[in-house]
Formats: structure tokens, C-alpha cells, sequence
């Protein structure tokens, strides 16, 4: 009994210091459009259509919506067909690295908008080592060097990450292995180089890695990243490969990554009030960007 | 009829008068050893060739002998200065000299009595005590140098003197000329018992002086009517419950005086700045209370010798020491342990105080992992700490000289260790992760007051105070190999941030009674302002290659000069007040220099007995920014200059208040505007700065408001003692680059705040203390509207969008403290037992604000509370 009392007294002292609370849902007073759209060559384009929803609601898909790829001459390219879930797929994608183009977007009840964009040069990693090693301030690292040839005409925007994908066992509670499976996820990933570290944003997340060329421009660039994941197997997960992506972002995606990551980490900060997010769509939220990739694949040793 | 000789003599006379000035301007040179009265006069006769008259009645007894040596002196003088001697004066009619009796110079409104008020038991100077007459309603208080001076009208005065815990004193004067007096008070417990201790405790005293409405003093007295924090008193807790303060989140000690920020606070420590006070992010404050003799609060209209902040200045002074013995107080709590010691060095003339403290929340915590066997998961060195210790001494040459020197140091430290060995048959392999962020202060100073004569007073100081934070992690990663011993790793990495601000001042300063009534304070001093904005290094040794990288944000001394004056004005009966200006230059190294005139003025009238109004104007500037964020002061946070792009900080104040007291209870109350301009707050979607590297991307300035009514009831004598103290406010913000350029609340602008704190002596031996606090809730910003944001390769985000700052309110802060204290006199000490609760009720006050999903993946808000009951249990002696 009185351990009873001691372990409701403890539980009343020491209780759950969080709670829900209720707040006012009809703070919103006019619903407003969301359209996501990320165009690459040789990739299905698609196009996210979406109405805001008051605050603890769901947002609503879009239906209808007509968005359209044209020549920079007006001419069009494609139009989008409504596939359900507010997305809006493009039929074909003939656009390559360097084709200007428009993108054009006609939401019910709401203007027209155009917004004109060209894909950014085709980006190539020239090479790519891996190596386990000490970061200096960080510890004990898994370290992927990276080098890439940079436009010297353009001002390019670069986004990097990297996926892991490892063999997962499951147990028993007796211990006996019972499953495995296959997953492929997002390993954290940090750079000291200076490009890296000239952008501020780059705090913010560790699932990717946003820089300019700005310190670089023209020239074959080397560039180390590492993620603080060694890498190792142990009873639970086998590692057996890693993929690097490397991506040439227009302007606007790099703007709309930057404040995204920040406006997402302040979301769970006490200190710090979510900023805005830069888009591109004239009176709506959202971006259209367009943007080239390559990947490297690395095998792990077994 | 002798009255009637000389009017007439003077008239008829009247002519000669040139020729009797010339005798006495001339310059003489007189020297005389034991000489009688009457043989000094007659060498004044020959010095001066003027005949002197005078009835022998008047003359001093002949057996009374003179000494004197005038060299080279106009005769005049030479013969006033003698006369003084004797109690006689001179008047000339007609080439005679003629001598009379001295008459009591009768000043315009009165005469001066002046003095200071020691403590008889440790020989420190008695701050804040009541000195007036008791027939009428003169009164004033004494300095923190102990120093009184009263204008009295002439006849006979009961001079009273009261402070709580001491004996009063009363003494009859006959005012009939200038006095300069020195009283000891005798503490009522010496030689006492501990019942009439306990009986003395409800002779408190009001916070509110003299009908300075926005000055609030706190004695130990009534420090000690607040329950403590986990056993922890604290003079900051205590003055945060006061009417304009308002407190920051749950359990912190921000505090934000009427509508300012955290930074916006000067807090002194025997008038040395310190930069962080606080203690475990704000939990308690840096100052050790059993150190402590007395804390004010001062919210609208500083001294013009306090400057450079916006807000408001809490001066926390220090412990003289003990002039006759050693003495001291133990005190072990549920967090902390704490010491204090003073006595004499030198009997009489030196004294020391020695304070130490240290948490040991690490230790106990160890401690019970390692009895529920729970060492694998808790490492005590990951945890946290914090110790501080305080040291002063101060040395009397005399009565007029004295010389104080203190030290203090404190600091906070949080650790993370992880460490890993791996054994296998060839080859061993070791890990070890090492984090470490400590803060802390430093602050030494010197000052030295002497009285050069009654009504000059001046005091030369010096300090240096510094705040440092820093951070260090360290990875070390070692394997070997027992069969391939080339293959050995030893590989080690360190990375280190510092950051601080550093003031160096030096300091002369005057007060001096310029005539009856009349007070004139006057300072000058130079100091320079390092800021250290961040110090990064980065050292490795990895493959036996050693190297290190030094990555430091430009170091920025500022150099200040400043001066102030000011004149107080006491001499009359109805009207009192104040005038000043402080004047501040910072010269940054652009070159640009800053030139921040800050006026004051300060207003009484006194409606009657007790009953006073207060009005003041005041500017105040501030050339230091603290850039914290939205809601929590973090030890981090880096302190930066103004610049030609960012202007110091200006708040312009007016207010208006009434106080009355009584003999049992005192009421006061104040209306106040205050605008602010200049101020920082960070850009929507600017990171947090930890560096001085562009910091002035991150912050926009702007202005802000606040303006509200202050109310304070106090009981001050009987059974129950404390106070009430409520305000309503109104905080306002507005900058060009926030909220579209609207209007917003700032986050603590909380509209109703009320305070109860109060202590019943129950038994003699038992004082039970509680605390009632309540405000309304913070301002926060809720997102209005939500829209998922999908990239390729992260679809499901949700994505908030804002709409006015600051647009909802948290729910009400209000939570009860309890505790009681138990005394008892035992051989050679008393023993204090404390029982405590905190938040009695359990209230889940709020600490922030999150959204958040349920289980259901369904978008919610939640509340995040800490601090709940928590009981807690301290022990003290005192000896």
C-alpha cells in the first residue's frame, strides 16, 4: 500500500508535462493555392495542386487544374492531365539541360499565371571516393570526396544527399531472426568546405547539402562531404550501398530548399519563429523549378 | 542698553568706515603659543593699529591659553579665525574694534545634521535606514555609505532612527547649529533570545522610500519573507514579484521591467556589471544570498550615475564583513550546497566576507543511478553543475577612508561523455566522444569612498567584469593491434568556440552639499568594451599529422568616456527632486563616435504626512545588444555593438505615481509611458547567430511601447508581513520588416500580473512564507493555415503559414509556493530546518508552445510544462 502511494504521489510530481490545448481553427480567412512542381529531363513531370487548410486540417487536393509546358515562344509543349490527389502529371518530357521554357498554370477561380524558367546545365561527377575516416570536430565519419565539373557561364546552385540502403533483420523475442528486409533512406550529411559553410541554411538540416558556386565558378571542383552514419554492420542492419546525388538547381529552387529546410526546423524550435518560405508562383505558395541530376552508386563491402 | 550703543555709535560713525576696512585688509603675519585671550587681542591691537573694545564678561576664562600662526594673512581673516576660537565675533565702527558674542548662524530654512549609521555588531555601514525627527515629519534615509543629512528648523529636535532587526535609537538635540553625528545601532539579537528575534521580524520596512514610487529596496528582512526554490532563497526571484516586472516563461528568471527586454537590465554587484545573472538557464540567479545586505530595484528614473541600459538597474550589495568575530552560515539544499563566512582581519579595520556555492545535482544523481543500478545509462559527468564563490574585502583607514575589493567568479558546466572499448583477440579498438559547454562570469573591483569633509564625499573605483561562453567537443579514436603494431591508430580531434564581452572602467565620482538643501553629484569615467563575437579552433591529429585551424571574428574594443551630474534638491519641506544628465561617447574604430546624452528628472511633492507624488522624465540609452531570440535567453547568445547601421537602443519614460504609508502598511501606485526605438529582434527566417561574423543580416531594428499601472500594497509590521502587487500592461512592438510593418505584441506582454508574498510569524521559532503568483499568458505565434509541401525527395511536409505576429496567447501563468522555516538557538549557533513546496497545486504553467501530431497523425498544439510540485528540504546554521 504504501509503495502504492509513493509510486501515484511520484507519477503525480513527475507526470507528463505535456498536453494538448486548443486553439482557434477559423484563424484562416481565405484559402489559398499550393502548386509544387519540380521538372527534370528524362522525368516524369508532375505537378501538386493543393488549397490550404486551416490549421489542424488536412489540405485539399485540387482537382482541374490546367498547367502547361510551353517554347519559350508560347507554343505548347505539353498539358496536364488530372491524375487524382491533386497531382497533374505531363504526358511526355522532351526538355533537356539548357532548354528555356514556359510554365504555364490555370487554376478555377483564380489568374493565370506564366512563369518562364530553363533547365539548368547538365551536371557530371567526375569522380567519387569513400573512405572511413576521422573529421576533424566531428569523430569517427564516413567520408564520400566528390568532384565536379562546374559552368563558368552560368551561376549555378547546387543540392547534394545521399541514400543509404542496407539489409534490416528483425527478431524474436527469443532472439531468432525472424525477418530482413531491404530499406533505402536519407543518411545525414555535413560538409566543412567552404561553399557549405558560406551558406547559413545548410544549419538547418543534415538530409541534404545546398551550395553555390559562387567561390568556385568554372573550375573542376573537389569537395568532401561525410556523414556521421560509419556505416557499419551489427546485428540489426547490414549496409550495402550508398547513392550520392548531385544536383544543378535553378535559383529558385535553391531559395525555395533553403527556406523550406529553415522554416521546417523552426517549426519544433522554441526560440525561433518559422520564416516564410520563398516560392515562385505569382499570388500563390509553392515553386516551379527545374533542375539536372547525376548519381553514383558505391557498393559496400560485405 | 548696551544694544542700544552700537546702532547709535554705527550712525554717527559711519564715515570712518574706508579707513577701518584698509587696517584690516592689510596682510599680517601673527604667531602666538598659550597665550591668554586677552594677550592675543592685544597683538591684534599692534598688528592692526585699531583700538578693540569688548566687556571682559564675554572674554574666555584666562586660565584658557591660544595658540595660532598666521603667516601672511589679511588681518580680517586672521582676527575671524581667532574669534571663532573664543565664540566671539568682530564688528569695526568708527576705527574701534568691537567683539560680541558669536550669534548662531541661522541658515535659511534651517540647520544641517549630517552622519552616518554603523552597525554595532560587525561595524557596516546601515543602508536604507529611517533617520526623522519625531515631532514632524522630517525624514530621509541613509545612503549605502551609511550617510544621513536632515535640514531641521532651529529648537529642540527627537532625532529618530529605525531599521529592521535593530534597536531604535532616539536622541534629543537642541538644533542650534550644524551637526555631524555617528550612530551605531545594535542589532536586537545580540544577546537575545531567539523569541524576540522572531518578535522583531515583523518591524519590516516598506520597499517604496521616501515616495520614489519606481525605486523598490529590499532588505534581508524581506528577502527572506519569499519561499525558496528548491531550497534556494534568491534576490532576484524576489524582486521579480514586484510590481513592472514581469516575468519570462515558467521556472526562468527573465526578467522584463516594464515592457524591456532581459538584456535591457543593468545588474550590479557592488556597482560592477554583471552580464549573465543567472544560473541552469535562468532556474536561480549568480548571487549568493547569505552574501548579501540589500538589493534595489530601480525601474524609470535611475541616478544619473547609473547609464547604458534601458530598462531598469538592480544594484545587489554585498556584505561588508564582520568588524568584531567570525561568523557565518552552512546551508545544504535538495540542489546545492553554500558557505559564507566574514569577520576581521585586522579588528576593527579590515573585515572579510567569503562565500562559496555548488550545486550537486552530478553528484546525486550518480549516487542514485549507481544504487538502482543504473550506472550503464546514467554517466554523472554528462550531467550539469554550476558553482560560484564571492570573496570581499574592505579595509577603514579611518572614519572618512575606506577601501572595498571584491572578487566573483561563477560558472555553469554541462558535460556529454560517451566512451566505447572494443576487445577481440589481436586487435583493441577505444572510442570516446567529449562534449563540454560551460558559461560563466568574472568580475573583480575596487572602489574606495572617503569622506574629505562633512557633505563631500567621493569615491574612486574600478573594475573589470567579464561573461565567457564556450563550447568544446572532442573525439579520440584509438586501436591497436598485438601482432601489427604498424597498423596502430591514435587519431584525436578538438573543436573549440569561445565567445564573451569584456568592460574595463575606471571611475571618479562626487557628491557634495553645494548649499543647505541642495546636493550636487558628479562623476567622470573611462571605460573600454571588448566584444569577443567568436573564437572558433579546430585541432586534429589524425595519422599522426597534427593540425590546427583559427577561425576568429574580428575582436572590437570600444572605448567609452562618460560624465554625469546631478543635482538633489531636499531643503524643503514640500518639494524634493532631481535633475541630471549622463553623458556617454563610444568611438567605434570606423571611425564613428556616438554621443548618447541621457537627461533626468526627477520629481516629489509631498501632500502631507506620508503622502507623497512622484513625476519623472528620463532618457535612456543603450550601446550594447543582446541577440537572443524569441523567448528564451540562452547562455550562447552573443552580445554586439551599435553600428552606423544599427543605432544604440533609446527609451524615453514618463511617469506618475502616489504613495502613502502608515505605520502598519504602505501603499504606492505609478502610471508609466515608455517608448522604445533602436531595438533588435531577429528577421523572420534569420539564423540564429553564434558567431559576430554578419550578425547584422540576421536582426532587424525597430521600435516598441509600453505603458501600464503599477500597484503595491505592502504590510510591513505585525504577525503577517508582505506584499501585493499588481500591473497591467500594455507591450507593443513595431518594425518595418516584421509583420509587414504592423503593430505586434512582444512575447512577454502579459496584461494582468499579480503578486502576493508574505511570511507569518506563527510561533517564535516558525515563520511560514508563501508566494502567489499569476500573470496572464505569453503571446505566441500560431500559424493560421497549413498546405503540404511535397519535393522529390521528402513529400509529406506540412508547411505553416502565419499571420500576424505574436496572434495567441498561452494559457495564464499563476502557481503557489509554500514553505516554513523552523529556527532553534542551540549552543553557540541557531539552526534553521526548511520544508517546502513548489507549485503547490501542480499547475502546469507553460513553458512553450509546439505543435505536434497524436497518435492518430492528427495535427495538434501542446503545451510543454516544467516545474511541477516539487517538494523540497534545506538545512542551515548560522553562527
Amino acid at each position: 500500500m504504501r509503495i502504492s502511494v509513493i509510486y501515484i504521489a511520484l507519477c503525480f510530481i513527475l507526470g507528463s508535462c505535456i498536453k494538448e490545448i486548443p486553439y482557434n481553427r477559423s484563424a484562416q480567412t481565405t484559402a489559398s493555392h499550393a502548386v509544387h512542381c519540380f521538372i527534370t529531363p528524362d522525368s516524369i513531370i508532375i505537378s501538386d495542386c493543393r488549397l490550404t487548410a486551416p490549421f489542424g486540417s488536412k489540405d485539399a487536393p485540387v482537382a482541374g487544374a490546367d498547367f502547361s509546358i510551353r517554347y519559350p515562344s508560347g507554343q505548347i509543349m505539353d498539358s496536364s492531365l488530372y491524375s487524382g490527389n491533386g497531382l497533374h502529371i505531363f504526358k511526355t518530357n522532351t526538355l533537356q539541360s539548357g532548354d528555356s521554357f514556359i510554365f504555364r498554370g490555370n487554376i478555377r477561380g483564380q489568374q493565370s499565371f506564366e512563369i518562364h524558367s530553363a533547365i539548368p546545365n547538365a551536371i557530371s561527377i567526375l569522380q567519387l571516393d569513400t573512405s572511413r575516416q576521422i573529421i576533424p570536430g566531428i569523430g569517427r565519419a564516413f567520408s564520400v570526396a566528390v568532384r565536379f565539373s562546374d559552368n563558368p557561364v552560368n551561376n549555378n546552385f547546387y543540392r547534394c544527399f545521399l541514400y543509404k540502403t542496407s539489409f534490416r533483420y528483425v527478431y524474436d523475442y527469443t532472439g531468432t531472426l525472424s525477418d530482413s528486409f531491404l530499406k533505402k533512406e536519407i543518411i545525414a550529411l555535413f560538409s566543412n568546405e567552404f561553399p557549405v559553410a558560406e551558406n547559413d541554411f545548410n544549419n538547418y538540416t543534415s538530409r541534404e547539402v545546398l551550395f553555390s558556386d559562387a567561390s568556385f565558378n568554372g573550375v573542376n571542383n573537389n569537395m568532401v562531404f561525410y556523414t556521421s552514419d560509419p556505416l557499419v554492420k551489427n546485428k540489426q542492419e547490414r549496409p550495402v550501398g550508398i547513392e550520392f546525388h548531385l544536383e544543378n538547381i535553378d535559383k529558385n529552387l535553391f531559395n525555395f530548399y533553403n527556406t523550406r529546410n529553415a522554416h521546417i526546423w523552426q517549426q519544433q524550435s522554441i526560440s525561433q519563429l518559422p520564416g516564410s518560405i520563398i516560392g515562385n508562383i505569382p499570388g500563390m505558395y509553392g515553386v516551379m523549378g527545374a533542375y539536372t541530376v547525376d548519381v553514383r552508386t558505391v557498393n559496400l563491402k560485405r | 542698553m548696551r544694544g542700544l550703543v552700537f546702532p547709535v555709535l554705527f550712525f554717527l560713525l559711519c564715515p570712518a568706515l574706508k579707513a577701518q576696512d584698509k587696517a584690516l585688509s592689510r596682510y599680517i603675519s601673527y604667531t602666538a603659543t598659550s597665550v591668554s585671550f586677552s594677550t592675543a587681542i592685544a597683538g591684534f591691537e599692534q598688528k592692526t593699529g585699531l583700538p578693540f573694545q569688548y566687556d571682559a564678561a564675554l572674554s574666555p576664562p584666562a586660565d584658557k591659553k591660544f595658540s595660532f600662526s598666521y603667516q601672511q594673512v589679511r588681518a580680517s581673516h586672521a582676527l575671524q579665525d581667532f574669534l571663532a576660537l573664543a565664540g566671539l565675533r568682530y564688528e569695526v565702527h568708527n576705527g574701534q574694534v568691537f567683539l560680541m558674542k558669536r550669534l548662531p548662524q541661522k541658515p535659511e530654512n534651517g540647520f544641517r545634521v549630517s552622519g552616518r549609521i554603523l552597525s554595532a555588531g560587525n561595524g557596516e555601514f546601515v543602508s536604507a535606514a529611517a533617520v526623522g525627527t519625531q515631532q514632524k515629519p522630517f525624514m530621509t534615509t541613509t545612503s549605502e555609505a551609511g550617510f544621513f543629512s536632515l535640514l531641521l528648523p532651529p529648537g529642540m529636535h527627537i532625532l529618530q532612527i529605525t531599521y529592521p532587526g535593530y534597536r531604535p535609537i532616539s536622541d534629543t538635540l537642541l538644533i542650534d547649529r550644524d551637526y555631524s553625528l555617528q550612530y551605531e545601532m545594535v542589532k536586537e539579537n545580540i544577546a537575545m533570545d531567539v523569541i524576540h528575534i522572531q518578535a522583531l521580524k515583523g518591524k519590516g520596512l516598506q520597499s517604496v522610500i521616501q515616495g520614489q514610487t519606481d525605486h523598490h529596496e529590499m532588505n534581508r528582512i524581506r528577502l527572506s519573507w519569499m519561499p525558496q526554490l528548491l531550497g534556494e532563497p534568491d534576490v532576484v526571484r524576489t524582486l521579480s514579484m514586484l510590481p513592472g516586472v514581469v516575468g519570462g516563461s515558467e521556472g526562468m528568471l527573465g526578467m522584463y521591467v516594464r515592457g524591456g527586454a532581459a538584456d535591457q537590465n543593468l545588474v550590479l554587484l557592488d556597482d560592477v556589471p554583471v552580464f549573465n545573472s543567472y544560473h541552469l538557464f535562468g532556474v536561480f540567479s549568480v548571487f549568493n544570498d547569505d552574501a548579501l545586505r540589500s538589493a534595489k530595484l530601480l525601474k524609470g528614473s535611475f541616478p544619473s550615475r547609473y547609464g547604458g541600459r534601458l530598462s531598469s538597474v538592480i544594484a545587489v550589495q554585498s556584505k561588508e564583513g564582520n568588524r568584531e568575530k567570525i561568523s557565518g552560515i552552512a546551508n545544504v539544499g535538495l540542489l546545492s550546497a553554500r558557505v559564507f563566512l566574514e569577520g576581521p582581519i585586522w579588528k576593527d579595520r579590515t573585515t572579510f566576507t567569503l562565500s562559496m556555492r555548488r550545486s550537486y545535482i552530478d553528484f546525486l544523481a550518480g549516487q542514485a543511478a549507481t544504487f538502482l543500478n543504473l550506472s550503464d545509462s546514467i554517466n554523472p559527468s554528462n550531467l550539469y553543475y554550476f558553482w560560484d564563490i564571492n570573496t570581499r574585502i574592505t579595509h577603514r583607514f579611518s572614519n572618512k577612508s575606506r577601501l572595498s575589493a571584491g572578487i566573483y567568479a561563477g560558472q555553469d558546466i554541462g558535460g556529454l561523455n560517451e566512451s566505447s572499448k572494443n576487445e577481440q583477440s589481436d586487435i583493441s579498438t577505444s572510442e570516446r566522444k567529449k562534449q563540454l559547454t560551460g558559461w560563466g562570469n568574472r568580475v573583480a573591483g575596487i572602489k574606495w569612498n572617503y569622506q574629505a569633509r562633512t557633505g563631500l564625499e567621493w569615491v574612486a573605483r574600478a573594475h573589470i567584469t567579464r561573461y565567457g561562453y564556450e563550447y568544446r567537443r572532442e573525439f579520440s579514436f584509438t586501436r591497436a593491434s598485438k601482432f601489427n603494431p604498424q597498423t596502430d591508430v591514435d587519431d584525436f580531434t578538438r573543436y573549440e568556440l569561445d565567445n564573451g564581452i569584456q568592460d574595463m572602467e575606471a571611475a571618479w565620482e562626487m557628491r557634495m552639499r553645494i548649499k543647505p538643501g541642495w546636493v550636487w553629484e558628479q562623476g567622470i569615467g573611462v571605460a573600454n568594451h571588448r566584444f569577443i563575437p567568436g573564437n572558433r579552433k579546430l585541432y586534429s591529429r589524425i595519422n599522426n599529422t597534427e593540425s590546427e585551424l583559427v577561425f576568429n571574428d574580428a575582436r572590437l574594443d570600444v572605448p567609452e568616456y562618460f560624465t554625469y551630474t546631478e543635482f538633489q534638491y531636499n531643503g524643503n519641506r514640500r518639494w524634493s527632486g532631481s535633475a541630471g544628465l549622463r553623458l556617454g561617447s563610444y568611438k567605434l574604430p570606423d571611425p564613428y563616435l556616438f554621443v548618447m546624452p541621457e537627461p533626468r528628472l526627477n520629481l516629489r511633492y509631498r501632500l502631507g504626512n506620508n503622502r507623497f507624488l512622484h513625476a519623472s522624465a528620463t532618457r535612456n540609452r543603450q550601446f550594447f545588444h543582446l541577440l537572443t531570440n524569441l523567448s528564451l535567453g540562452l547562455p550562447g547568445d552573443i552580445w554586439v555593438p551599435s553600428n552606423r547601421q544599427f543605432q544604440p537602443g533609446k527609451a524615453d519614460q514618463l511617469s506618475l505615481g502616489y504613495a502613502r504609508s502608515k505605520t502598519t502598511w504602505s501603499f504606492s501606485s505609478e502610471v508609466f509611458y515608455r517608448s522604445f526605438s533602436h531595438i533588435l529582434e531577429y528577421k523572420d527566417n534569420a539564423g540564429y547567430v553564434t558567431s559576430g561574423k554578419n550578425w547584422e543580416d540576421a536582426v532587424t531594428a525597430g521600435n516598441g511601447e509600453a505603458y501600464g499601472l503599477e500597484i503595491l500594497l505592502e504590510k510591513t509590521t505585525g504577525k503577517l508581513n508582505g506584499w501585493v502587487a499588481y500591473t497591467l500592461m500594455r507591450n507593443n512592438r513595431w518594425f518595418k520588416d516584421l509583420n509587414q510593418g504592423h503593430v505586434f505584441p512582444a512575447r512577454y506582454d502579459r496584461r494582468h500580473n499579480l503578486y502576493a508574498a508574505g511570511v507569518y510569524h506563527w510561533k517564535p521559532h516558525i515563520d511560514i512564507n508563501a508566494a502567489w503568483t499569476y500573470n496572464s499568458g505569453f503571446a505566441y505565434t500560431l500559424p493560421v493555415a497549413v498546405y503540404t509541401s511535397p519535393t522529390p525527395n521528402d513529400p509529406y511536409r506540412d508547411i505553416f503559414i502565419y499571420g500576424s505576429r505574436n496572434n495567441a496567447r498561452a494559457a495564464d501563468n499563476h502557481r503557489l509556493d509554500i514553505s516554513i522555516t523552523m529556527e532553534k538557538q542551540r549552543k553557540g549557533y541557531i539552526r534553521h530546518w526548511t520544508l517546502g513546496v513548489f507549485n503547490v497545486y501542480n499547475r502546469f504553467n507553460p513553458f512553450y508552445i509546439t505543435p505536434g501530431f497524436d497518435k492518430l497523425g492528427n495535427r495538434k498544439l501542446y503545451q510543454v510544462s516544467m516545474l511541477p510540485l516539487l517538494p523540497n528540504i534545506s538545512y542551515k546554521i548560522t553562527f
